[in-house]
């Protein structure tokens, strides 16, 4: 039994967040785990900043964590990363989704938007534990990209020590998502997790 | 929604919203009725989706007033019922509340108010707690999904054996919070519908109204002993420890959650209640009894920590009593870990600082809301800038509540007032009356329209206000995720009803220019707005088109393609004018040549942006 691991989702509105965050906590429910997710539904569909609080363990309460108690940030974007940054432990995990959505002041050039190696320098501050990938891409190339956040879920299971086993996160998908999208959704799940294993061990 | 009705023992996955509307179906709820606000919806939308398998009626009403008396009529006839809406829906409804806990219920009433602390999606962050005091009525503040159920159940036997509606508070950390609940038995109570005649009960006046305000006064004592005597009040007192907490409602968690981070659990009495009115008096008084010092910890305003404050001077008890008065928890905005742990080691005087930004954070480019790919809306606002620069008068725009006040941010930047359902037409005609020389708008979305906008429409007939209404109509509540209404002809279960046309209300209201525009035409919108704006008088232009998100939604479901637009790289020259003054979240920009890309996943094919390109450039894939 663990007593308390926290997962902090950011992300932009449309990406998925709040579906991600429902995958893990039913997965943990399914793996006998105590959870919880807060989370603000505002912007879900309109553009804005998202965020997910994902708590799973005997002694979480709260539908918040506090900051420093991420033991995993999810960034589905990376400047959604770096806004929510202080929910991280030190030298807790980032995984950053690299492929950037950039708002209309940064279209418009009126705020420039970070390069990525800026980003991650400023992340490394907190920790050394980065790991990049175009969820994204990897999605289109599946042939479903609304499947970017189940990419990046399948990194989330490829971390050492990660309390839920990668099976119940297919158990919690297969529940979740209707028939039709199933198949190419699970693939994309199980390429983040090739992903990750693949850039874990090197 | 099949979790709502797995087998009595089962632990499950539940948003707060759905625990609450399994507790009423163990409660044997026959009648659900509310208005749509976040974050309050989702507990109708979960009872709709199994009312015809239980035999429970579920369906959407046009305001929270018209729910809360229809409700009120249920429950007069012997039925159980409960009634959901977020806390400002509880400001409308506040008329016949006051006056049903004079006459009080028979079949059990419970009302769901969702506050929203941090005004995530609200004008106020009102502290809806208040209205239980004012009404004399419970209030039950549960602290996680678990206890939302169970506490709804219980709500209905509070109902029942006090005579009166009991409040459900709520707010976005509770019925937006997933978490597991184990369910138990779905309930079967025996309601017998016969409404018996007791005029001097229910026709509420003069001194029959005086009568029942006795009656209400002598329930009090009754009611408190009720709650008092509920399980999920819970005292937790430790051997030789001297200082305590108090906490009502999902405050309960941060201090268990701030203890166990400060290595003090066994160190603190704790105090959990589960209602703010009415107040477990011997409990607290107990507690201060055990204790030298006691933190009072609760959301916005100090409510538990007066009468705490009351109690110690009236039991001329010394205990010191820390709360909002002392800076320990704020009055404004929500409570999270960041809040209470800090103050909770500061109550205990032990050191504490939590993680701060690393260093001085990159500058982040902001993200405020936008309206969606293909929004009419969006459409809607282009034109009427265009007509309103055309026409170079002063203007003023009241906004009202709906997706369509996102047109206060970028692009549009059009509206300039925002205070609640129904205001925008009242407010243009007080602009109006006391400002001839500008052009006075008011926009109003469909929903909010037939929710509180119909008397302020008459009324602006009867003063002859000049104001021009917007009725920006896209066939369903979308702000609070989609819900239908009676201009769109469906109830909450998807069933046909009598459909009421927005227009021919509008005209039974005595306006003389109503028109019925499609956004998405842009020429015919733009043409129709300003003859509304020249009309001298009160005009109402209904802008008509389905919601985009509703509209990609039923092509997946349908198979129906989408058509998309994509951008000729050689025609476009980069002057972003589709990004500037449409500002469709569709349209990005290729950084590379500074040309305007459409992301094809986004793009519904509304085809607004290739009419507003001055090049040409944007054209449907697959053609020219």
């Amino acid at each position: 039994m663990i007593d308390r691991f926290n997962i902090f989702i950011a992300g932009v509105g449309g990406q998925g967040v709040i579906f991600a965050s429902n995958v893990i906590a039913n997965a943990a429910i399914k793996a006998g785990l105590k959870a919880r997710i807060g989370q603000t539904f505002t912007a879900a569909q309109r553009g804005g900043s998202v965020s997910a609080h994902v708590r799973i363990g005997e002694k979480v309460h709260a539908p918040l964590m506090g900051r420093g108690d991420a033991d995993v940030l999810l960034g589905f974007e990376p400047i959604e990363a770096v806004r929510y940054e202080e929910y991280l432990k030190k030298n807790g995990i980032v995984v950053i989704n690299t492929h950037s959505i950039l708002p209309r002041s940064s279209l418009l050039g009126q705020q420039p938007y970070p390069r990525l190696n800026e980003i991650e320098e400023y992340l490394r501050k907190r920790t050394n534990q980065i790991i990049k990938v175009n969820a994204t891409e990897i999605a289109h190339s599946i042939g479903l990209p609304i499947a970017m956040n189940l990419v990046m879920l399948g990194v989330l299971s490829s971390i050492k020590g990660f309390p839920i086993h990668h099976t119940k996160f297919i158990e919690s998908i297969n529940e979740l998502l209707s028939k039709k999208y199933l198949d190419l959704s699970i693939k994309a799940f199980n390429a983040g997790r090739d992903f990750g294993i693949k850039v874990i061990k090197s | 929604m099949a979790k709502l009705l797995e087998a009595a023992g089962s632990r499950v996955l539940l948003l707060g919203n759905e625990a609450i509307a399994r507790g009423a179906i163990e409660a044997d709820v026959r009648f659900v009725i509310g208005y749509p606000g976040t974050p309050s919806s989702e507990i109708l939308e979960a009872l709709a989706t199994v009312a015809d398998k239980l035999g429970i009626y579920v369906n959407w009403a046009i305001n929270e007033k018209v729910a809360l008396e229809t409700a009120i009529g249920v429950s007069y006839a012997g039925v159980r019922s409960l009634v959901t809406m977020k806390h400002v829906g509880v400001n409308v409804a506040a008329d016949p509340l006051m006056t049903l806990a004079y006459t009080g219920v028979e079949g059990g009433l419970v009302l769901i108010s969702a506050g929203d602390p941090q005004c995530h999606t609200s004008q106020t962050e009102q502290d809806d707690r208040y209205y239980a005091l004012l009404a004399k009525i419970p209030i039950l503040e549960p602290s996680d999904p678990q206890e939302a159920k169970d506490l709804t159940k219980e709500a209905f036997t509070i109902s029942e054996k006090s005579k009166l509606p009991v409040i459900l508070h709520s707010t976005p950390r509770l019925g937006h919070t997933f978490g597991d609940v184990t369910l138990g038995e779905i309930g079967k109570v025996k309601q017998d519908v016969h409404f018996k005649k007791d005029p001097e009960r229910w026709v509420c006046v003069g001194p029959i109204a005086l009568r029942r305000h006795k009656w209400l006064e002598g329930r009090q004592e009754e009611v408190r002993k009720l709650i008092e005597s509920l399980r999920f009040n819970k005292l937790q007192i430790h051997d030789n420890v001297n200082i305590g907490i108090i906490t009502v409602g999902l405050a309960y968690n941060y201090v268990l959650e701030a203890l166990d981070r400060l290595k003090m659990t066994d160190k603190v009495n704790i105090l959990k209640l589960c209602a703010s009115h009415p107040v477990a008096e011997n409990l607290i008084t107990t507690f201060l009894e055990k204790n030298e010092k006691v933190l009072v910890i609760e959301e916005l305003d100090p409510i538990v920590e007066n009468y705490t404050l009351l109690l110690a001077k009236r039991r001329s008890l010394d205990t010191k009593i820390y709360g909002k008065y002392d800076g320990f928890i704020p009055l404004v905005g929500e409570l999270t870990p960041d809040i209470v742990t800090p103050a909770v080691a500061r109550f205990l005087g032990i050191k504490y600082t939590t993680t701060e930004e690393t260093s001085k954070k990159i500058e982040l480019p902001i993200r405020p809301l936008a309206l969606c790919a293909g929004c009419p809306h969006s459409a809607t606002y282009y034109s009427l800038k265009k007509v309103l620069k055309e026409l170079k008068k002063e203007y003023i725009v009241a906004g009202d509540i709906g997706c369509y006040t996102i047109g206060k941010f970028p692009p549009f930047n059009i509206i300039d007032t925002c205070i609640c359902m129904g205001a925008s037409i009242g407010m243009a005609s007080g602009f109006a009356m006391v400002n001839a020389s500008d052009i006075v708008i008011g926009v109003i979305g469909d929903s909010t329209f037939l929710h509180n906008g119909i008397p302020p429409l008459i009324n602006a007939v009867y003063n002859d206000a000049n104001i021009k209404v917007l009725i920006l109509d896209n066939e369903t509540t979308a702000m609070t995720g989609h819900q239908p209404h009676p201009g769109v002809g469906l109830t909450a279960t998807g069933r046909k009803a009598k459909k009421v046309p927005i227009e021919d209300i509008v005209r039974a209201c005595g306006v003389e220019f109503v028109e019925v525009v499609d956004p998405y035409d842009l020429e015919k919108t733009q043409k129709v707005l300003k003859d509304a704006i020249l009309f001298k008088g009160p005009a109402v232009v209904i802008c008509r088109r389905e919601c985009a998100l509703m509209y990609k939604r039923r092509a997946r479901e349908l198979n129906i393609k989408v058509k998309s637009y994509v951008v000729d790289p050689d025609a476009c020259r980069g002057c972003l004018i589709c990004i500037k003054e449409l500002g469709c979240p569709a349209l990005t920009l290729d950084i590379e040549n500074k040309k305007v890309k459409i992301e094809s996943n986004n793009c519904v094919g509304c085809g607004v942006c290739a009419k507003i390109c001055p090049f040409e450039a944007i054209r449907v894939k697959g053609e020219g």
